[in-house]
């Protein structure tokens, strides 16, 4: 018996006593939790883009408990079931605390096994490697993979360790794969990136429109904010599109389910409409919105050599031609409510009623939408639609009438998009395609200018010049296309650090897995766990995770959230701020920039990385101090300690300055103590003022009085309504593949499930990935409930029992699998076919079939 | 009544019968309670029959122990009752929610195994088996009753929205979020106990009965914040800055309370030019009602 | 296993002699003393018949009045 049980027992017995006696029990309550000596602490929750803020309780340098923080406008003290066990994520049993390094006879080996190594000798054999690819096979030779559960200033750290110090693009997030559709469309039609509302849409619309979103699942607070207005709103309508049915059509008034891909036809048929019934809002489109046409038969991203790119007349193109209003109307008008329903198969009565409710001016219409446009081959074109539609009814950048792109990780907008840690950003929305955003960036970083690599290679139309001597070359690479050139031996070193992508990145028997385990390459992967990615890698760098470091992240609304180290991290572990700057100890100016770099700034001469990167008298300024808290409770911070400085700190507040010093405005966040002290602020603050809508008069103060709204982002203030044609999927089911494969999350666990699999109780409840199957589709194959099958695609094959009876019910004709399982990788399965504009991969549509075993 | 004394050795009919002289009313419900911790040990709660099983005195009765149900489990959750361990009558099959539930097979290999008809063969829809009862038996610390998002006994339910539905409630407290509660329904529910198994309290708060009162537990590593909170009389941490905001004139915010609050009159969507408007409502009656004194 | 649970009516003046003398009891401990003099104790140990002995030692402390086993469970 355990001791739980036993003191459960022991709490019945004492309680029946007590009533027996008519005694009250103040003191012995069902819950046995002891509180003393707990001190209380605010965090942001690890895991979704939500951004609900939670209280960490510690003891005794453990976190004991936490609570969902009642002073948390997002949460108001309320968490889903991750977040109810996210005491339990540092605490699984096989945490790694050592670097470990593959080795054979003492000396590190690619078919080695691995030994447990000194940090020392991890960074000196790392640093070796990626010097010499560095030196090799010019600024692709080299790589990194981060992430949106990144900290703000993990990012940052790593965005100058790549791109200043080893003068390489080749710096990717995980949210490649999860919100660059996103980022796309929001440059293309506002010029500016992430959403213009903000949550408190959740209670001021009147209707909710979610597309290829499965809230109730993947943003489950916010779910429960949007089920609250739709009780007690009256007249509150829920329309919900999937490509198979979901939780949130438990909710749904109109519940749409469409063919894969078909969704680009359903948003120009809503735009059609619009048109048509002559709804939309003509003063609204004359001053605020131009129109723009984009090239089609656009491909999918895949590899060159693949014949449905060589078919594609336009391949990856993305460059706009302006059109008139008369021109665009035209191009939608083929899109008929009988076309729309012919090809996504919705019945004509869903399509118009959700029509309807956009075009009724009265209404307040906000739409929400994640991977279902993102991880899509035209997601880029799909998010527009959407904006298409909100611009012509002018329901944009006001309480209750938004166009709302959900992310998915706590930081995908905080870290991957504000900090801009892709291969063609840099912070603050600048891109390294402009000359003069690298140059600006280049001055803030105290650094000569042509140190960043531009995305064509060229500074001042002259040729940058690379380590080798020879040019630099084009620059850009994706996060699809590292494990390519991984595979193709072209990229030799790459260091994953805070996700799973062997595990996360599509066709991993063809693409993922070759390029890691190619003899040429050395991969680094930093986890807190033993995940499949860091099975895969050469050298693993044990890593502080979330409560263990100072961290801030930035999520779905704009809101930027602070904690302190809350613990101290296990054995050898530390986190990725300071791997990050402690390998850039470990290599030298001279190792990665050619002498005429150098000669602009003899200063640098015979420095470290570090030494330019981080110890540059900016991000080095602020002292390191004893962190204390309001309360006067005093916290550790191991990398102030470490490196002599207030390293979090002084990296923010140089992050900053791209925000306030450069060309481009409304990125603005508020000073590094004022976030210690709130739950969040969302950004533009300006003057300690935080703002809720973007582009609009009142609200933003970067719009001016009598200029109503103002998509500033764009030179002439005017959002794009852009074209976008229904094209095809990319491999469509057939006769021997006769089934569409789209893969997701469920709400229990967290993407590959590395902590969330470690809680027992959340195993215990969802264990193992099954496949979602109509009950007809089974049938027709002698399959039933728990068959076990196996799923068979082009590219590999994966074990999984049928689930027809489960939460999500596919139509005849699709499967859903979900992938946090790392024991059945559904990635073996799916196709590395991409957005061809936003790169972004499509996890949502291959072709598989099902064979009993 | 005064206490005993000079009783140094004490064997076992002496101390029940001082316990009987020492007990009063008080005692008698004490006894009813100690019988009831008494069965608790003899048949577990946790001990359910397979499908189709019939009464418990009739199943009894025609079970043979022969075994041929766990046999043919495919998930290999039944098992027989073992001397002295399990509890239930030794050598009959069972299983237990919480660590192996049934997982509802269409074809219920276990029913045409049995040779007696203690399992009854004419249970032939998995869907109709009966072999308890799911119950919320603690809705205190059920976490959803407290808005947090976990619903795990509703995902899992292969009879999703028939045996167990998720009721929608507005949270009062926070004002802003809903509660999803989940409710069982007897006439669905087949108790095979995936919902037990599933549920992340250290002790269930749905289980399947019938089986003893008992009471689910709240994870010993989380608060619920506005209790903590409440207690307190504050914030736990320092508490939240002032929070200023950029506003057109005519709007407040109220950043605990009801958020925005636009006091103008008009709507901000301006309807499109082109929208045909009439003077008339869109419902006839409210035209016909007004009456003709508003006629121009 | 045993756990029990008794009400231990004591003399009001003597209880908080009472109560250290169940407290210095092996297993046993006092979760709550009225100003009556009621006490809710329990008793947990391995041994059954341990249990059943204290129980009578607990009538024979100084002070008590009386006991009332309310809450048995074993096994």
């Amino acid at each position: 018996m355990s001791v739980s049980r036993r003191d459960f027992i022991k709490t019945n017995a004492i309680a029946a006593a007590a009533a027996s006696a008519g005694v009250s029990l103040p003191a012995v309550s069902t819950a046995v939790a002891d509180d003393s000596g707990i001190r209380w602490d605010k965090t942001a929750c690890r895991f979704c883009g939500t951004g609900c803020s939670v209280l960490v309780g510690v003891k005794d340098g453990k976190v004991v408990a936490t609570q969902g923080d009642p002073d948390a406008p997002v949460n108001r003290g309320l968490n889903c079931i991750k977040g109810y066990f996210l005491t339990k994520i540092m605490y699984g049993k096989d945490r790694l605390t050592k670097p470990l390094l593959r080795k054979k006879n003492g000396k590190y080996a690619k078919d080695g096994q691995f030994e447990e190594v000194s940090w020392d000798e991890a960074f000196k054999t790392m640093a070796e490697k990626w010097v010499a690819a560095r030196k090799a096979k010019g600024p692709k030779g080299v790589g990194m993979f981060g992430s949106g559960q990144w900290t703000i200033w993990e990012g940052y750290a790593a965005q100058k360790l790549v791109k200043a110090g080893f003068r390489s693009n080749s710096l990717e997030p995980n949210a490649r794969h999860c919100m660059a559709s996103a980022v796309g469309a929001f440059m293309r039609a506002f010029g500016i990136d992430e959403p213009m509302g903000c949550y408190d849409d959740l209670e001021h619309a009147d209707v909710f429109v979610l597309w290829g979103s499965n809230m109730a699942e993947m943003h489950p607070i916010l779910w429960s904010r949007m089920t609250n207005t739709r009780l007690t709103k009256p007249g509150c309508e829920v329309h919900v599109l999937s490509t198979f049915e979901h939780r949130c059509f438990e909710l749904a008034d109109n519940g749409i389910i469409f063919h894969p891909q078909t969704d680009l036809a359903i948003g120009n048929y809503i735009a059609n409409y619009i048109i048509q019934t002559k709804a939309y809002n003509k003063e609204f489109i004359d001053k605020n919105v131009n129109f723009k046409k984009t090239p089609t038969d656009i491909g999918y991203g895949l590899r060159g050599s693949d014949p449905r790119e060589k078919a594609a007349k336009n391949r990856n193109k993305g460059k706009l031609s302006k059109i008139s209003f008369e021109e665009y109307a035209a191009s939608v008008a083929e899109y008929t409510v009988e076309k729309a329903s012919e090809i996504s198969g919705v019945p004509v009565e869903n399509l118009e009623r959700l029509a309807k409710v956009y075009a009724d001016p009265n209404k307040k219409v906000t739409s929400y939408w994640t991977m279902g446009f993102n991880q899509h081959t035209r997601g880029v074109w799909m998010n527009g639609l959407v904006y298409n539609i909100h611009l012509l009814m002018g329901k944009i950048s006001e309480p209750g009438n938004s166009p709302f792109s959900l992310t998915g990780q706590p930081s995908a907008c905080g870290t991957a998009r504000e900090v801009g840690t892709f291969t063609h950003r840099l912070p603050a929305d600048y891109v390294t395609k402009k000359d003069s955003h690298c140059k600006f960036a280049e001055k803030i970083w105290k650094l000569p200018a042509g140190t960043i690599p531009r995305a064509n290679g060229k500074s001042d139309k002259a040729d940058q010049t690379d380590i080798s001597g020879k040019p630099m070359g084009k620059t850009l690479i994706h996060a699809v296309a590292m494990h390519r050139a991984l595979k193709d031996g072209k990229m030799n070193t790459f260091w994953v650090m805070c996700n799973n992508n062997l595990q996360a990145a599509a066709n991993f028997n063809e693409e993922s897995l070759p390029g890691w385990r190619n003899p040429d390459n050395f991969i680094t992967v930093s986890d807190p766990y033993p995940t499949i990615s860091a099975m895969g890698a050469d050298l693993i760098l044990p890593t502080a995770m979330w409560a263990e470091k100072e961290g801030a992240y930035g999520n779905s609304e704009r809101r930027t959230q602070f904690w302190r180290q809350q613990v101290k991290a296990p054995g050898d572990s530390h986190s990725d701020v300071w791997q990050i700057m402690e390998f850039s100890k470990y290599v030298k100016v001279e190792d990665v920039w050619p002498e005429d770099l150098i000669a602009k700034a003899p200063e640098y001469k015979g420095k470290t990385l570090y030494e330019v990167l981080y110890a540059n008298g900016q991000v080095d300024k602020f002292e390191k101090i004893q962190v204390t808290d309001g309360s006067g409770n005093k916290y550790d911070n191991d990398e102030s300690e470490h490196f002599g400085f207030y390293v979090q700190k002084g990296l923010f507040e140089e992050y900053r300055r791209f925000q306030w010093e450069g060309p481009k405005k409304g990125h603005e966040m508020a000073p590094y103590d004022d976030y210690h002290k709130a739950r969040g602020l969302r950004w533009p603050v300006i003057d300690g003022k935080e703002t809720l809508y973007r582009f609009r008069e009142g609200y933003d103060p970067h719009v001016k009085k009598g200029e109503g709204v103002k998509f500033y982002g764009k030179k002439d203030g005017r959002a794009n309504i852009i074209t976008a044609p229904y094209e095809p999927a990319a491999e469509p089911p057939d006769a021997e593949f006769d089934l569409w494969l789209s893969t997701g999350r469920v709400l229990e666990h967290w993407h590959s499930g590395s902590m969330t699999r470690r809680v027992p109780e959340l195993y215990r409840a969802v264990p193992n990935a099954v496949v979602f199957m109509n009950k007809k589709d089974a049938k027709k194959r002698r399959l039933r409930n728990g068959s076990e099958v196996k799923i068979i695609t082009r590219r590999g094959e994966i074990v999984s029992r049928v689930e027809t009876r489960g939460r999500n019910r596919p139509p005849e004709g699709l499967v859903f699998i979900p992938w946090f399982d790392a024991g059945r990788l559904v990635n073996k399965l799916t196709l590395d076919q991409t957005d061809p504009l936003s790169k972004e991969t499509d996890y949502k549509k291959c072709a598989c079939k099902i064979e009993k075993i | 009544m005064p206490s005993s004394t000079g009783h140094k050795k004490l064997n076992r009919r002496k101390f029940l019968a001082d316990t009987a002289k020492t007990a009063c009313g008080v005692g008698l419900f004490g006894l009813a309670l100690g019988m009831y911790g008494k069965a608790a040990s003899s048949l577990p709660a946790t001990a359910i029959r397979p499908p189709g099983a019939l009464a418990e005195d009739k199943f009894l009765a025609a079970c043979t122990r022969c075994g041929l149900c766990v046999r043919d489990c495919p998930y290999q959750i039944l098992k027989l009752a073992e001397f002295g361990n399990d509890n239930a009558a030794t050598g009959t099959p069972f299983f237990t929610a919480r660590t192996g539930p049934c997982e509802m097979c269409e074809d219920i290999p276990c029913v045409p195994a049995c040779p007696t008809g203690a399992l009854n063969h004419s249970l032939i829809d998995i869907n109709k088996a009966r072999m308890g009862l799911a119950v919320v038996i603690d809705q205190e610390t059920c976490i959803a009753f407290q808005g947090l998002r976990c619903e795990i006994c509703y995902n899992v339910c292969p009879l999703r929205k028939e045996a167990l539905k998720l009721e929608y409630r507005p949270n009062k407290r926070s004002g802003h979020h809903a509660l999803f509660i989940p409710v069982v329904s007897s006439d669905a529910c087949t108790g095979c106990g995936l919902c037990e198994k599933a549920c992340i309290m250290e002790e269930a708060a749905v289980k399947v009965l019938p089986v003893h009162l008992a009471k689910g537990e709240l994870g010993k590593h989380y608060r619920l914040g506005w209790n903590q909170k409440g207690k307190q009389g504050k914030s736990l941490v320092t508490p939240d800055t002032e929070h200023r905001f950029n506003l057109p004139e005519g709007v407040e915010y109220d950043y605990y309370g009801k958020g925005l609050i636009d006091k103008r009159q008009t709507p901000l969507t301006q309807p499109g030019p082109q929208v045909e408007k009439t003077p008339f409502s869109s419902n006839p009656l409210d035209t016909l009602n007004k009456g003709f004194k508003e006629v121009k | 296993m045993t756990i029990c649970s008794l009400v231990v009516y004591a003399r009001p003046e003597k209880a908080p002699v009472v109560e250290q003398a169940i407290t210095a009891m092996e297993g046993a401990e006092v979760h709550t003393a009225t100003k009556e003099g009621k006490l809710i104790v329990s008793l947990d140990h391995p041994d059954r018949t341990y249990c059943s002995e204290t129980i009578m030692a607990l009538n024979n402390i100084d002070g008590v009045v009386s006991t009332a086993l309310v809450y048995e469970y074993f096994e």
